[in-house]
């Protein structure tokens, strides 16, 4: 099995940690985050999510790290020619007052080399880091589900369905604590 | 006189076109008229699912994640679903091998049916997915469900076979590559004929279930006297 260099997602990480936090950061709230639990010998799983921009301004998604893969990648399931295969995303932009969906069979987050003492199991809360463009990031954490049958449901819809689960921008801290977000 | 016995050329271009048109024609009604030889009536809930016409599968041997072989004969009696697909595959594989895992729970309903139904996936991967790989990661969707290997020669001749496709795709920074392949599911008849193609995205499980019940159906009425 091939190993995957832990230190760029480190890299990543430190990389994030430094950028600048807030400023005029885009409005962007993530929901529904899940990753799909996948047989304990796989290197590459799935995650996805919807990302709603609040904001006047464009956002645009360029990469996400968490402490519990080797590395992150935004991918998309294209079809060429009756087969599918996935191609690397490095800009996912979301226009003011849109949004986009990460989900089965399209754009998603590739999990390259889970880091865990133990596979991800379906009730695991894994915490991930999003990178916007503009230099501003939004913890995000992602609920592990069987299948996307189970996964539909908003996990944090006791809060009502216009609550923000986390956020970026100054307001980051408040949102997440409403919303479950961890990973501060 | 002369005038008579010279046949013109337009009238010549005429009565040619007469000719073809009515030819044209008579084909056109045989074909409407003469019942189908050999396409079969396809009912409209099976319309973009069942073939009109049912297509062999070759003769094949692959290697299963219990050990044993498998060949086109070892699938007459049962019908199967197949899937191309590959274990370092995150998205669409897993996605595909967890609806069939649902569809097979709603089967469960129609006592003994799983008895003569099996899910088999087929590697595209054949290099990285050996029986040992495959244990780990097909029956994680159902414990029934088969994993398939083998020569990639095998691999290609079913899925040349049955339409399907698949290549390999380099990764850009070259440290690995990913495969590329069909997404469809494929049904094979108790006469390992392909007969029905389910494709994605086919999240509708409970569907997919019922119109595999309507095959059946259909098959066991074409097969009565």
């Amino acid at each position: 099995m091939k190993r995957f260099p832990r230190t760029q997602g480190l890299a990543l990480l430190a990389l994030l940690a430094l950028a600048p936090a807030g400023g005029e950061a885009a409005e962007v709230v993530a929901r529904e985050a899940w990753i799909r639990e996948a047989p304990p010998v796989s290197q590459v799983l799935a995650g996805y999510l919807r990302l709603e921009n609040r904001g006047a301004t464009p956002a645009s998604l360029v990469g996400a790290a968490g402490a519990a893969f080797g590395r992150v990648e935004i991918h998309e399931t294209i079809m060429k020619d009756g087969q599918a295969s996935m191609q690397a995303v490095k800009n996912l932009a979301i226009p003011p007052g849109g949004q986009i969906s990460l989900e089965p069979g399209g754009l998603h987050l590739m999990l390259i080399a889970p880091q865990g003492p133990a596979p991800l199991k379906a009730g695991n809360q894994v915490p991930l880091t999003l990178a916007f463009d503009d230099g501003s990031r939004l913890e995000v954490t992602f609920e592990v589900h069987k299948t996307h049958q189970n996964a539909g449901e908003d996990p944090h819809q006791g809060h009502g369905p216009a609550a923000p689960e986390s956020g970026t921008g100054p307001s980051d801290h408040d949102a997440a604590g409403h919303g479950g977000a961890a990973g501060h | 006189m002369t005038q008579n016995r010279s046949i013109s050329p337009k009238f010549l271009l005429f009565v040619l076109a007469v000719a073809v048109a009515a030819g044209a024609l008579s084909t056109t009604l045989k074909v409407w008229l003469l019942p189908h030889a050999r396409a079969r009536q396809v009912p409209e809930q099976l319309q973009g699912i069942l073939l009109d016409k049912t297509k062999p599968v070759p003769a094949f041997r692959l290697t299963a994640h219990d050990g044993t072989t498998v060949t086109r004969e070892s699938l007459a009696g049962r019908w199967h679903f197949l899937f191309f697909g590959y274990t370092h595959c995150p998205d669409i594989c897993p996605t595909a091998m967890g609806d069939m895992a649902a569809v097979f729970t709603n089967l469960e309903a129609h006592p003994g049916l799983l008895d003569t139904t099996r899910m088999l996936f087929v590697s595209v991967d054949p290099d990285r997915d050996t029986p040992e790989s495959l244990k780990q990661f097909v029956p994680y969707f159902r414990a029934d469900f088969l994993g398939l290997t083998g020569h990639i020669g095998e691999i290609e001749n079913l899925t040349r076979a049955l339409g399907a496709g698949f290549r390999k795709i380099p990764d850009k920074e070259g440290e690995g590559y990913q495969v590329g392949h069909t997404t469809s599911v494929f049904l094979l008849d108790p006469e390992v004929r392909l007969t029905a193609l389910f494709h994605p995205p086919a999240h509708d499980t409970q569907l997919i279930a019922e119109r595999f019940v309507a095959i059946r159906d259909l098959y066991a009425k074409e097969k009565q006297p």
